[in-house]
C-alpha cells in the first residue's frame, strides 16, 4: 500500500484540472479535501488564477497577488519570481493565505504583472494603477447646509479609472457617489449631506476619493485602488 | 376530466371554495367601518385622486353599486371610475386641499385631504455635458421639505436626489452624470414634494389613510 495512498498519487499527476478532479472522485477522494501540492512546478501555469489587490491611500501602497491553482493558494518554486512594475513580491502569510506581497510609499502608472516560472510558461499582463487623488482641503469649517467644493489632482487623459466620492462622519449618513468622470474636482451640492443619528450636530468629516480600476485580464482579477482622504471640521 | 381530478385535490388537501370567494362590497358594510386609503398627485394643474376601501375585517373592499366615490376640490367635482380594484378620476384644480367624499344616499362619508405646499420649477432647456444643473423652484417649503429629484434619460444613468434642506435650488455636479450612451438625448426632471406629516381628518368613517405628492416635470436636452 502506497504510503500516500491513491488521492496523494493522482493529486502528485499532473492532469487538466477536470480530469483530475474526475479521477479523484472515481478513487472515492472527497472533493472537499484541500490537495496539498507539494511541488508548484507540477502546476500548470494554465491551471493558475491570479487575484490582484492593489491598495494606495497616504500611507503608502500595498499591493497583494494570490496565486490560486487546482489545490488552493500557492506558492511557487523559490527560482520563479512575481513582479508589478519594478516591485518584487514576497511570498508571506497573511491572515494564514499564501500571497505575494509589498508595500510601497507610492506606486502608479501602466505597470506589467509578471510571473516568472522555471518549469512552464510565465504571465504577463498590464495593470494600469492611477495617479492618486491628492486633495486640497476645504478652508476653515465646512458648513454642511451649503455647497462644499472639492479639488484634487486630475488624471491624465488616458486614464480609464472609476472615480468614486466618500463622505464620512459620526453626525452624518455616510455619502457614496461614483462619478461620471473625473475632472480633479466635485461639489457636494447644499443639502446632500443629511444629518446622522444626532440631528444638528457637529463633527469632522472624512471626504475621500478613491480611483478604482477593475481587472479582468486573462486569468488575472481584482482591484486597483488609490484613495486620499481630508479630515475638516463640519458644522450643520 | 383533469378538471375535476384538480377539484377532487383541491378538496382533498382542505382548500374550500371560500378561500377565493370575492372581497365584500361596501355597502355591505357600514360607513362608520370603512377606512379611506387616499393618494392625490398634483402637477399643479389637475390632480389625479386615486382611492381604494377597507374596512376592520377585510383589507380591500370593493365600492358597491349603492355607493358613489367623489373628488371635490373647490368649485371642482367629479365622481371616481374604476381603475381595476381602485377608483380615481384626474380633477381639474389647483388647490392643495379637497375631500372625498363615499355617499350612501343621503348619509356621507369624507376625508380631507391636505397636499404639500404648491411650487414652480425652472430649469435649462438644454444641458451641455460637463455643465452643471441648477434647477430653481419656489416657493420654498415653509417646513424645509425640498423637493425629491429625479433625472432620467436614455444618454446618461438615473440620478436621484434628496436634499435635506429647501434652499430653492440644487445644482447637479457635471460628474453627477455617468454617461451610458453617447450623443444627445432628452432628459426628464422629475420633482416631488411629499411630507408624511400631512394626516387626513375624517367625518362619518372608521379612518382616512392619505398620501398626498406635488409633482413637477422639466425636460432638457443633453448635449454632447
Amino acid at each position: 500500500m502506497s504510503a500516500h495512498g491513491p488521492c496523494e498519487g493522482l493529486r502528485a499527476v499532473r492532469l487538466p484540472p477536470l480530469f483530475l478532479l474526475l479521477n479523484l472522485a472515481s478513487a472515492g477522494c472527497a472533493l472537499s479535501e484541500r490537495l496539498p501540492i507539494e511541488d508548484p512546478d507540477q502546476v500548470s501555469t494554465r491551471d493558475i488564477s491570479i487575484t490582484l489587490a492593489v491598495t494606495g491611500s497616504s500611507t503608502g501602497t500595498v499591493v497583494d497577488v494570490s496565486l490560486t491553482g487546482p489545490g488552493g493558494g500557492l506558492w511557487l518554486s523559490s527560482t520563479d519570481d512575481v513582479r508589478l512594475g519594478p516591485l518584487a513580491l514576497a511570498a508571506v502569510s497573511k491572515d494564514g493565505k499564501r500571497v505575494y506581497s509589498a508595500s510601497v510609499p507610492s506606486l502608479e502608472g501602466m505597470l506589467s504583472l509578471v510571473v516568472t516560472r522555471r518549469a512552464d510558461e510565465g504571465i504577463e499582463v498590464p495593470i494600469e494603477v492611477p495617479p492618486p487623488p491628492t486633495m486640497s482641503a476645504p478652508t476653515g469649517v465646512v458648513v454642511r447646509s451649503a455647497a462644499i467644493a472639492l479639488t484634487w489632482a486630475p488624471p491624465p487623459a488616458t486614464a480609464t479609472h472609476e472615480t468614486q466620492l466618500h463622505v464620512r462622519g459620526t453626525c452624518i449618513a455616510p455619502l457614496d457617489r461614483t462619478l461620471g468622470f473625473d475632472a480633479g474636482a466635485y461639489t457636494i451640492a447644499a443639502g446632500d449631506l443629511l444629518d446622522g443619528a444626532t440631528k444638528g450636530a457637529s463633527c469632522p468629516i472624512t471626504l475621500s476619493v478613491e480611483r478604482r480600476v477593475n481587472v479582468q485580464l486573462m486569468r488575472v482579477y481584482g482591484l486597483v485602488s488609490q484613495s486620499r482622504s481630508i479630515v475638516v471640521e463640519s458644522t450643520p | 376530466m383533469k378538471r375535476v381530478l384538480f377539484l377532487v385535490l383541491l378538496a382533498s388537501l382542505g382548500c374550500g371554495s371560500s378561500e377565493s370567494s370575492p372581497p365584500p362590497t361596501s355597502d355591505q358594510v357600514p360607513l362608520d367601518q370603512i377606512t379611506l386609503h387616499v393618494s392625490v398627485r398634483s402637477n399643479g394643474e389637475a390632480a389625479l385622486v386615486m382611492v381604494n376601501l377597507s374596512s376592520q375585517q377585510n383589507s380591500l373592499v370593493y365600492l358597491g353599486e349603492g355607493d358613489r366615490l367623489v373628488a371635490r376640490a373647490g368649485a371642482a367635482s367629479a365622481e371616481l371610475v374604476s381603475f381595476g380594484y381602485q377608483r380615481g378620476v384626474l380633477l381639474s384644480t389647483n388647490a392643495t386641499t379637497l375631500d372625498v367624499v363615499l355617499e350612501r344616499g343621503a348619509a356621507r362619508g369624507v376625508a380631507h385631504v391636505t397636499l404639500p405646499p404648491a411650487f414652480g420649477l425652472d430649469g435649462p432647456t438644454e444641458l451641455p455635458r460637463r455643465s452643471p444643473l441648477t434647477v430653481r423652484w419656489g416657493p420654498i417649503d415653509p417646513a424645509g421639505k425640498a423637493p425629491g429629484l429625479r433625472i432620467e434619460s436614455d444618454c446618461v444613468s438615473a440620478v436621484v436626489r434628496v436634499p435635506s434642506i429647501d434652499s430653492g435650488s440644487y445644482t447637479f455636479d457635471p460628474a453627477d452624470f455617468i454617461l451610458r450612451t453617447p450623443g444627445s438625448c432628452i432628459a426628464m426632471l422629475t420633482a416631488a414634494r411629499t411630507d408624511a406629516s400631512l394626516k387626513p381628518t375624517f367625518e362619518g368613517l372608521a379612518g382616512a389613510k392619505s398620501s398626498g405628492s406635488q409633482v413637477r416635470t422639466l425636460t432638457f436636452r443633453i448635449d454632447p
